[in-house]
């Protein structure tokens, strides 16, 4: 009986694979379990192997076309097999988007939250599935399923632990635990160890010291840590991010929040900063809708609405809490529902839409007399915007050296999806309404 | 009546003043024990039913002081009487007597120390050692297992008698009618007592018959009917003397009737509304332990004082057993499942040797092939030749050689008293097999058709599964029903059920379903030689089957399934004619590349839940084919326990092939839709495999 070969899915965020090489051509015969193909997800190279032993009879995919995961891209079987079924018209993938600049969004989308990517709804497996998963520490979470309505089946777990490198299973077990997909570990000859899991998991020791120092503490990667490292390192892994530096003179910035300080808004609310930097940047958002993006497959979705993250330090680490259609909100506004929010993330109370759905992200590190730094972008946000701290410099200005407060604002932005100019536009907008901030009521 | 009349009839049933004291002591144990159980009762000490024998004691004692030791009876919900009465005859000690008496009183506190472990209670009190079989909660539940009894008395050229208690209730049930027809053909060494206290619970017997006595039913089966006075102690015991005397005699068996009175209501919340308490009153006037007394006191026989000391005596004895009552235990919840089956335990050397020869039997293809009904035959006769106890009951059964001929010949070879036609009455049938299984004999009884099973219900299911565990397991029924089942021959809605699943639902009975010539013979004998009552269901359409069975002697363990076809992709779970359909869409489907594995069930109860499991946890995936009725199939028992003990190891949802909910038609067409096919096997199997 003839065997699809399908476009794997490898990682939870994967919807999609391009084909690098074919290893194998028409005709060939090929062994259950050999690699036939090399492809690129969106996050590594992995290779596909061949579903069954047989000829191959057919390949419908070539190098360089992106196809849909599950997507039948070659079939095996014995010579002069029917595969009609396989060649049915319309079950070619769309062609892959043509390479070179991003077309324009054709729409915007309905105010899409930008949820991240976890597919919704329960996951179907078979409870053998789920045996053999545990059994295997293979995660659920990471297998796409073959079985009816996607149900995922025995044959999925065994066929996702076959794609897998090599492990110990305490190394599969661990890495399970600790978020550590075992692809994006180097398949060498030998199996991967518990303990290259947990070198892995660990931040990247500098590589100065000769031999390893002796750890103090071990603590497991785990929870908000572990998102983290996977959102940091996919960011940093796929986007081309570019970070332009301005200094800003922030004079009328001081002297509005010490006005406020002077005459509170409603309710006695003094607004702080990073309170009147996302007003400010919301406005800037608001002028320059090709900030307010992301990237989704092949295709720039511009945002219908604008949400502003502000990265929080707390006790369980980074969060973002993010401000909802800042464009339509009054300063007072911004400022309690920052307050709120922040004091629900603090106290671990975060309801599932305060920590989502942003579209561009502030993260302000001036408290720790940090002036420049390049900030790693949100995903799947395109642009991030990092804040120094206000420290009063001799300035030249119109011939006469004076002391002004500068802050130096660092925008990181992906390149793939906005190039510098029109970065750096905005970039300069944001400067002009911190130092003209009457510019806001124009 | 005077004393010289109680005198002249002293010499007339050769019984003595001590004889006399005796059913005088009898009755106003019964009295006494009664109102304490009423008392009992009333302080919910006693949980339950308790229906009082108070008033009846003249019939119980009269009739059970005319047995032998040796002979049998059989008693009802208001059987106090009769199980005390016999106990007391056989007791011959006064220790031997208190204890008879506490192990009653103890039953009906619920006590392990009771007679049936505190298993039976009030109405299924039994004593099967001592020839109790027992009393039974079903008015009219032991007239045919008395019927039965009484036929292996005479199947064992024995003389010992049965004596049969039912009330003025009973003979309006169909067991009433085919038992005695079926006694009175067969002249059984029976006698039948009905006690006539007027009232079937609450409805006079005027308004539930138009005879005026009972005993003249007996004319309808040519047998004689006497009517006597069921407050005499001694007219109950003249007449059911003359009646005994008969049986024992082979001259069949006789109905007497005694007119009786019952002092308290049907049961402790009868108010009794239905009766009037002038006739109370005037019943009460003939109260049988102070006429007793009275006529002995005229005759001189006794003194005042030794009445009063007797009358004390029998209230102590009734204290003592009270308290022994009391003092005793519960019974365990951890014997809660003791005795439910006489176990039946293979050495893995037993079962191993028939895994080999079933090996055999299917790759040796010199192997004799016969017919699955001579398959059969050749159990039956192997097994009559083996063991004289065996017997063959049932409709057609004889010259005929059963309707699709699996006793043919057997009437010839074994004779009318080993192969024996019955009337067309399959509840007399059902409780002839357990009252002879009960006896000492192995019946082996054939009803026609599973459809017409539930005729015979009540006592396959009421009394011969549930006896030993009620008695406390005190007795075993080691008797097979033979039937048949399944469509394919356009017989429709009366003919052609499969109903396996009324009776695995039943604890205490096996339920067996060969499907091959191999299987058939193997397990029959195998279940001829069990402790237990089992019920073997054929198929109409395997009869004319053929497959390889060996000449040599062998048995199949029971509760071994057989996996006819060994695969890795999908498991097929059924048995019976569907294991042949299984096996074909078994094989149709490996052209397709899929491997099924066909597990034959064989046996339903017991069940071999270890060879279902490993199966599942081979493939994963799970059809279960069966031609019963979908909903409530024996199929959904079975997909019930793979998902207690295999859930993890399922790879998809288990699907039930099943005839269709609605009664199997007749014309071919509907017959085929009805019933699971080939085709729709394959199908469920294909939808599995994704």
């Amino acid at each position: 009986m003839a065997k699809e070969v399908i476009m794997p899915k490898m990682g939870q965020t994967m919807e999609a694979g391009t084909i690098i090489e074919w290893y194998v051509k028409e005709g060939d015969t090929v062994k259950k379990g050999e690699p036939i193909f090399k492809f690129e997800s969106d996050k590594a190279a992995l290779e596909a192997e061949a579903p069954a032993s047989g000829t191959v009879l057919k390949i419908l995919h070539h190098p360089g076309e992106t196809v849909p995961i599950l997507e039948v891209v070659a079939v095996i079987g014995e010579p002069g097999e029917d595969i009609s079924r396989f060649l049915k018209p319309g079950a070619a993938p769309e062609a892959a988007a043509p390479a070179g600049a991003p077309e324009a969004p054709t729409a915007v989308t309905p105010a899409a939250p930008a949820a991240p990517p976890i597919p919704e709804g329960r996951r179907f497996a078979s409870p053998r599935a789920r045996m053999v998963a545990k059994q295997l520490g293979v995660p659920l979470e990471r297998i796409t399923g073959t079985g009816p309505g996607g149900r995922i089946v025995e044959r999925d777990v065994l066929a996702y632990a076959q794609s897998l490198p090599k492990a110990t299973p305490a190394a599969r077990k661990l890495a399970a635990e600790m978020g550590v997909p075992l692809e994006t570990l180097a398949a060498g000859p030998e199996r991967i160890t518990r303990a290259e899991v947990e070198r892995a998991a660990a931040p990247v020791p500098p590589p100065a010291a000769p031999a390893p120092a002796p750890a103090v503490q071990a603590i497991p990667m785990a929870g908000v840590r572990a998102i983290i490292a996977e959102r940091m390192s996919a960011s940093a892994r796929t986007t081309a991010a570019v970070t332009l530096f301005t200094e800003v003179d922030a004079t009328a910035l001081v002297q509005l929040r010490e006005s406020f300080k002077q005459s509170p808004l409603a309710g006695g609310l003094v607004p702080g900063y990073n309170e009147i930097l996302v007003l400010i940047v919301g406005r800037a958002l608001q002028e320059h809708p090709n900030m307010n993006v992301r990237l989704v497959e092949n295709r720039i979705e511009q945002l219908a609405v604008i949400n502003i993250g502000v990265a929080v330090d707390t006790e369980r680490g980074l969060l973002v809490p993010v401000i909802r259609d800042v464009a339509s909100k009054r300063l007072g506004d911004i400022v309690a529902e920052f307050r709120m929010l922040v004091e629900r993330a603090r106290a671990g109370q975060s309801l599932p839409d305060d920590l989502s759905g942003g579209t561009f992200t502030i993260t302000n590190l001036g408290m720790y007399e940090v002036d420049g730094f390049t900030p790693i972008i949100n995903l799947p946000e395109c642009a991030i915007l990092g804040v120094g701290r206000i420290v009063e410099k001799p300035v030249a200005l119109n011939g006469q050296v004076v002391i002004r407060p500068m802050m130096v604002l660092s925008l990181t932005f992906d390149h793939r999806i906005n190039d510098g100019a029109p970065a750096g536009r905005f970039l300069q907008r944001v400067k002009q309404l911190i130092e003209r901030p009457y510019l806001l009521l124009a | 009546m005077n004393a010289t009349d109680l005198k002249t009839i002293m010499q007339a049933q050769g019984i003595t003043r001590e004889d006399l004291l005796d059913y005088l002591r009898q009755m106003r144990v019964i009295r006494n024990f009664e109102e304490a159980v009423y008392d009992l009762l009333g302080r919910n000490i006693i949980k339950g039913a308790s229906h009082l024998y108070a008033g009846q004691e003249a019939v119980a004692v009269g009739a059970i002081s005319v047995l032998r030791d040796d002979d049998l009876i059989t008693s009802t919900h208001r059987g106090h009487g009769h199980c005390y009465a016999r106990g007391d005859r056989l007791a011959k000690t006064p220790e031997e007597k208190q204890e008879h008496l506490n192990k009653m009183m103890a039953e009906l506190c619920g006590r392990a120390t009771g007679y049936c472990r505190g298993r039976g209670g009030s109405m299924h009190i039994a004593d099967v050692e001592r020839g109790n079989l027992g009393a039974t909660g079903i008015v009219g539940g032991n007239i045919p297992v008395a019927t039965g009894a009484a036929l292996s008395m005479k199947l064992q050229k024995s003389d010992r008698v049965v004596l049969c208690f039912f009330g003025d209730g009973a003979a309006n049930t169909g067991n009433f009618h085919e038992s005695l027809n079926m006694a009175a053909i067969w002249k059984l060494p029976v006698v039948y007592i009905v006690e006539n206290n007027l009232y079937g619970m609450s409805v006079p017997f005027e308004k539930a018959s138009s005879c005026k006595n009972i005993a003249d039913r007996g004319c309808a089966y040519c047998m004689p009917g006497e009517v006597v006075d069921g407050m005499d102690v001694l007219a109950v015991r003249d007449a059911v003397s003359r009646a005994v005397d008969r049986a024992r005699h082979g001259e069949g068996p006789t109905i007497v009737e005694c007119k009786t009175y019952r002092w308290y209501g049907h049961s402790r919340s009868d108010p009794r509304v239905y009766r009037t308490r002038e006739e109370e009153k005037a019943w009460k006037e003939r109260d049988p332990i102070p006429t007793l007394e009275r006529r002995m006191l005229e005759a001189g026989l006794v003194t005042p004082q030794e009445l009063d000391e007797l009358a004390r005596a029998c209230e102590k004895a009734v204290e003592i057993s009270i308290d022994f009552a009391l003092n005793s235990p519960f019974p365990d919840p951890s014997e809660l499942y003791d005795d439910v089956y006489v176990p039946t335990v293979y050495t893995p050397s037993q079962i191993a040797k028939e895994r080999e020869l079933r090996e055999r039997v299917r790759s040796d293809p010199n192997m004799r092939q016969i017919y699955y009904w001579e398959a059969l035959v050749e159990a039956f006769r192997e097994e009559m030749t083996r063991d004289p106890r065996v017997f063959i009951m049932g409709e057609d059964v004889g010259l005929y050689g059963g309707a699709y001929g699996a006793t043919r010949g057997l009437y010839q070879e074994f004779g009318p008293e080993r192969v024996i036609d019955t009337p067309i009455s399959e509840a007399a049938i059902g409780g002839a097999a357990v009252g002879a299984a009960m006896t000492g004999m192995r019946p082996v009884a054939e009803i026609m058709y599973v459809d017409f099973t539930p005729l015979a219900m009540d006592q396959i299911a009421n009394q011969g599964a549930k006896n030993r565990y009620m008695f406390g397991g005190k007795t075993k029924v080691p008797m097979v029903i033979r039937t048949e089942g399944g469509a394919g021959r356009s017989i429709a809605a009366h003919h052609s059920q499969s109903l396996e699943a009324l009776w695995t639902h039943f604890p205490g009975i096996y339920v067996v379903m060969p499907a091959t010539p191999y299987d058939a013979k193997g397990l029959l004998k195998e279940c001829i030689r069990n402790d237990n009552p089992i019920m073997f269901i054929e198929h109409k359409m395997l009869y004319g089957t053929k497959g390889p069975v060996p000449e040599e002697e062998y048995t199949i363990p029971l509760g071994v399934a057989d996996i006819k076809r060994p695969g890795k992709d999908v498991t097929i779970i059924t048995y019976s004619r569907m294991v042949l359909r299984a096996l074909e869409a078994a094989e149709n489907l490996a052209k397709e590349g899929i491997d099924v594995e066909v597990v034959d069930l064989r046996c339903l109860k017991p069940l071999d839940v270890d060879t279902i499991i490993e199966s599942v946890k081979k493939t994963g995936r799970v059809v279960g084919v069966t031609e019963a009725y979908k909903t409530g199939s024996f199929i959904s028992e079975i997909f019930t326990i793979i998902n207690e003990l295999a859930f993890d190891y399922l790879d998809a949802p288990m699907v039930r092939v099943a005839a269709a909910d609605v009664p199997v038609p007749m014309a071919e067409t509907l017959e085929d839709a009805a019933i699971p096919s080939v085709e729709r096997i394959e199908a469920a199997v294909r939808q599995l495999v994704y």
